[in-house]
Parts: C-alpha cells; sequence; structure tokens
C-alpha cells in the first residue's frame, strides 16, 4: 500500500520527485514484494514492476549453487594448503577461534617457555590439536614477552620444556585418558628433570629477600629468557602453579604483582 | 538483515560452507537478474564466473557491511569483460504481450508467481538507457542504497539518483502508453530494447574501466 502512494505521487507530479523516487526505491528494496502481495495485486504499475524484478528467488536461479559451493570449497582448501592453519567448520569451532580471526592461530613453534606457553603445552599434551589452538590465543595476551624458540608439544624435546613435568599434579584426574600419541607426562624421566626443580628455584629465588640481588640459575634464565626477566617470569609461574602458591611466602604483595606485565605487549595481541 | 549478512560473509571468511551457501541463495537472484540486463543470455554464465572470483578473493574482502556492493562490483566487472570480448551487448527480448499484461496490473501476481513476471520486468528496466537501468536495478533488485550504488558504478551519488530517477520516470512513461495502446515496441520489431550499437557505445565509454580501476 505504501509502495502505491509513494508511486502514485511519483507519478502525479509532472516535475521530477526525487524525495517520492528516493522512497519508491527504498520501499522496492525493503521488500516490495510482500507490500505488493499484501495489496492484493491491484498496483500502481511502476510499483508494480519493481517489485516484480526484485521478487524473491525462482528455483532456477539457484541451479548453481552447487557449483560455487564447490568452487568456494577448493578455494578454501588451496588457502588452507598454502597456510597449514586448522579450519573451522563448525560453528563450535568458529566460536573457540573468534578471538583469533580468521588468520592462523598461533603456530606451535611459537610457544613460549613460560609460564603461560607452559600452561599451553599441559593442555597440547592431553588434548588434540583443535583444544591447543582454541586455548593459545586466550593465553597469548598474558604471557611472558620473550618467546624462547625451542619448545614443541612433546615434553621431552628441550630443556626448556622442563615445567611440563609438573603435569601430573595439575592434570591428573583427566591426563591418562585423554593423553596423545606422544609420551605421556606421568612417565618416569620427567620427575627427575630440572622442571620440577624450575618452580622450586623460582620458589627460592622470590624468597630471598630481593630477587634481583641474587644469581638466579641458569637454566631459570634461559627459561625466563634472559636475566631481567626471571622475577617476572617466577611470579607467573608461582601464581599459576597452585602448588607452590599455597605456601609462597611472599604473600599477597607478590601475588598481585604478575598481573600486571609492565607495558610490554607480544605486539600481536594474541592474533598471530 | 545487513548485519546477518556481514555475520555470514565472516563465516565464509573462515571457511564455513554453510554461510557460503547462505550468501549465494541471499545475493545469486538479484546478480543474476542484473546480468541480465548487462549481458542477457549470458548472464548464468557471467555469474557462475562471479561466483568463482568471489569464492577465490573472499579472503580479501575487508569485511564490513559492504560485502552486497563488493559481490556487485564483482559481477559487474566480469560482465563488462565479457561485453569487451563480445563487443557488444546483446538486447534483452521482451515478450510484448507480457508487457501488456504488465501494465495491467491484475495480472501480474499470477504472472509472478509463475516467474514470468520477474522477468519480463527486469527486461522492460533493460530498455532504459544503461547508467539509469543499472542504478534502478542495483538501487531495488540488488538492494543498495545510492552512495553503495554510486560507488559500484563509479559516480557520484548526486549522478546515480538523478540517473535513478530519470529511468522511474520514463518506466512510468512506457508503463502508461503500454496501458493506453497495447504495446509499441519502443525500437520497432517484435522485441523491445534498445540496439546493440547503442549498448555497445555504452560500454566502450570510458566510466567503465575507470570505474572498475577505482574498486579495490
Amino acid at each position: 500500500m505504501a509502495l502505491r502512494k509513494m508511486s502514485m505521487g511519483f507519478r502525479r507530479r509532472g516535475r521530477p520527485d526525487p524525495e517520492a523516487a528516493e522512497r519508491l526505491l527504498d520501499a522496492v528494496a525493503a521488500g516490495g514484494t510482500e507490500a505488493r502481495q499484501a495489496h492484493g495485486g491491484v498496483q500502481d504499475p511502476l510499483a508494480n514492476l519493481l517489485a516484480v524484478a526484485a521478487a524473491p528467488a525462482r528455483p532456477g536461479e539457484l541451479d548453481g549453487e552447487d557449483a560455487a559451493v564447490a568452487a568456494f570449497r577448493a578455494a578454501r582448501d588451496a588457502r588452507s594448503r598454502a597456510d597449514p592453519a586448522p579450519t573451522p567448520r563448525t560453528t563450535e569451532a568458529r566460536g573457540a577461534l573468534a578471538g583469533a580471526s580468521a588468520r592462523p592461530p598461533a603456530g606451535r613453534g611459537r610457544l613460549t617457555a613460560g609460564a603461560f606457553g607452559w600452561v599451553a603445552v599441559v593442555v597440547a599434551t592431553l588434548t588434540a590439536g583443535v583444544a591447543l589452538a582454541a586455548e593459545i590465543p586466550a593465553l597469548r595476551p598474558a604471557g611472558p614477552p620473550r618467546s624462547t624458540p625451542s619448545v614443541d608439544v612433546g615434553p621431552t624435546s628441550v630443556p626448556t620444556t622442563a615445567p611440563t613435568t609438573t603435569a601430573p599434579t595439575t592434570t591428573g584426574p583427566t591426563g591418562p585418558s585423554t593423553g596423545p600419541g606422544s609420551k605421556p607426562p606421568t612417565t618416569g624421566p620427567g620427575r627427575t628433570h630440572p622442571p620440577q626443580s624450575l618452580v622450586a628455584q623460582c620458589h627460592a629465588f622470590l624468597t630471598k629477600g630481593r630477587p634481583d640481588s641474587g644469581h638466579p640459575p641458569t637454566p631459570l634464565v634461559r627459561a625466563a629468557g634472559g636475566r631481567a626477566e626471571v622475577e617476572e617470569y617466577c611470579r607467573r609461574l608461582l601464581a599459576i602453579d597452585p602448588k607452590p602458591g599455597r605456601d609462597d611466602p611472599n604473600g599477597p604483595r607478590d601475588k598481585d604483582a604478575p598481573v600486571e606485565p609492565p607495558g610490554r605487549s607480544p605486539g600481536g595481541n594474541g592474533s598471530g | 538483515m545487513p548485519t546477518e549478512l556481514t555475520a555470514l560473509v565472516r563465516s565464509a571468511q573462515q571457511g564455513d560452507e554453510y554461510a557460503f551457501r547462505m550468501l549465494y541463495r541471499e545475493l545469486q537472484p538479484g546478480l543474476l537478474r542484473y546480468l541480465a540486463v548487462l549481458v542477457g543470455p549470458e548472464a548464468e554464465d557471467v555469474a557462475s564466473e562471479t561466483w568463482l572470483q568471489i569464492a577465490r578473493d573472499l579472503g580479501t574482502f575487508a569485511g564490513g557491511p559492504g560485502f552486497r556492493a563488493w559481490a556487485t562490483r564483482v559481477a559487474r566487472n566480469r560482465a563488462l569483460d565479457h561485453l569487451r570480448h563480445q563487443r557488444r551487448r546483446p538486447t534483452v527480448p521482451v515478450p510484448v504481450e507480457a508487457l501488456s499484461e504488465l501494465a495491467g496490473a491484475e495480472d501480474t501476481a499470477a504472472s509472478a508467481d509463475e516467474g514470468l513476471g520477474t522477468d519480463t520486468a527486469v527486461a522492460l528496466i533493460a530498455t532504459l538507457p544503461r547508467t539509469e537501468a543499472e542504478a534502478v536495478l542495483l538501487r531495488t533488485v540488488i538492494g543498495l542504497d545510492a552512495e553503495s550504488t554510486a560507488r559500484v558504478l563509479g559516480k557520484r551519488p548526486g549522478a546515480v539518483r538523478t540517473a535513478a530517477h530519470r529511468g522511474l520516470r520514463r518506466l512510468a512513461r512506457i508503463l502508461a502508453q503500454n496501458g493506453r495502446d497495447a504495446v509499441e515496441p519502443v525500437s520497432g520489431g517484435p522485441t523491445v530494447g534498445r540496439s546493440a550499437d547503442a549498448r555497445a557505445a555504452d560500454v566502450r565509454a570510458g566510466e567503465d574501466v575507470e570505474a572498475a580501476q577505482g574498486w579495490r
């Protein structure tokens, strides 16, 4: 009905009426067909013409759908081959990756030996790759600034991955059933390895009255990515490790400290 | 609707096949009718090329609300390429009896249901000078606003509005005339349409090339 009025107004004047024309165009674009049908088919010819031209899809018009989707699939697969990132195909996966945008999430090589990277490693060893991809973007923004390029998913590859040996305390209940093909972190070698001592070293390091006056052990410096980073690294490590945190003698003062990284940004803010 | 479309585009860019399928269903009818005005019976082929390119270049679309215009631009460029190769624009045949039916408004609802009305309506719009036809189609069938239409056509919004208004007046005149005395083909002969030569002249005008280059 409105469509008809607009068209009549547009037509009645001898002079052009731009406003009426705009309203007519907008009305048709916004669903002129429905307006026409609601009116019972009796319409001004011009409004009718436009509404019919903009009618909903007719069956034959969508014949190319499968071909178009096939082209889409081929292009997508070609892209993922060239750029091997997990391709989300389900709504759930999309939701999990929402923070990672369309770009590939952080690759495994970008895991760090820092505390948050360490958590990611634990997650990775216990769950499948999708879970890893979902977790990393969430973890990265707060992660330690220094990236040690040594860490693989496997818990035994490099000394700096040592923290994974504390996994049993964190993930014991679910570990055995979801372990990936690789060696589970609950096995022997890790027990005696430095990682456990990394926590202990951090503990010791921070419990000295002035942490920066001491000489941090070399493994700790390496794990932190530099001597200057050791304190922050340790605070984060202990803050996320419930066990040492429980009897942390540093008290509440230090508990707050790790939450605020001193103005350092990884630069990619998690989008990788 | 725009936000819904934007969400679909984002999902498709992330690889969601279903979202791409929905985009196709949303846009294809309008694109096909627009292409019918530009390239006539080749419209389906050009539409296929258009979707190939959309599928391939989807990742380069910056996101946001402009996807409808972006896809339309892809279709238009494909059509113009096609016409440059052909050196002419085919006349879209308008069944004369269908045209008079259209002017008599009572029957058009039924004919639209059968699919006849849409072809006839699009064919009648195709009898307009090309810029007017494009402006009217992009505003109504594709559903772009004046600014987006201007970007697609490489013109200023004011020029696009003027072209659309002029096209509407011309259509109204044709319909009124056909209502009075059956149908009198505009260019003679059994079909209504501008000559192929006139269309080709439109296409050869530099504006299209210029417009195509301005689009990202």
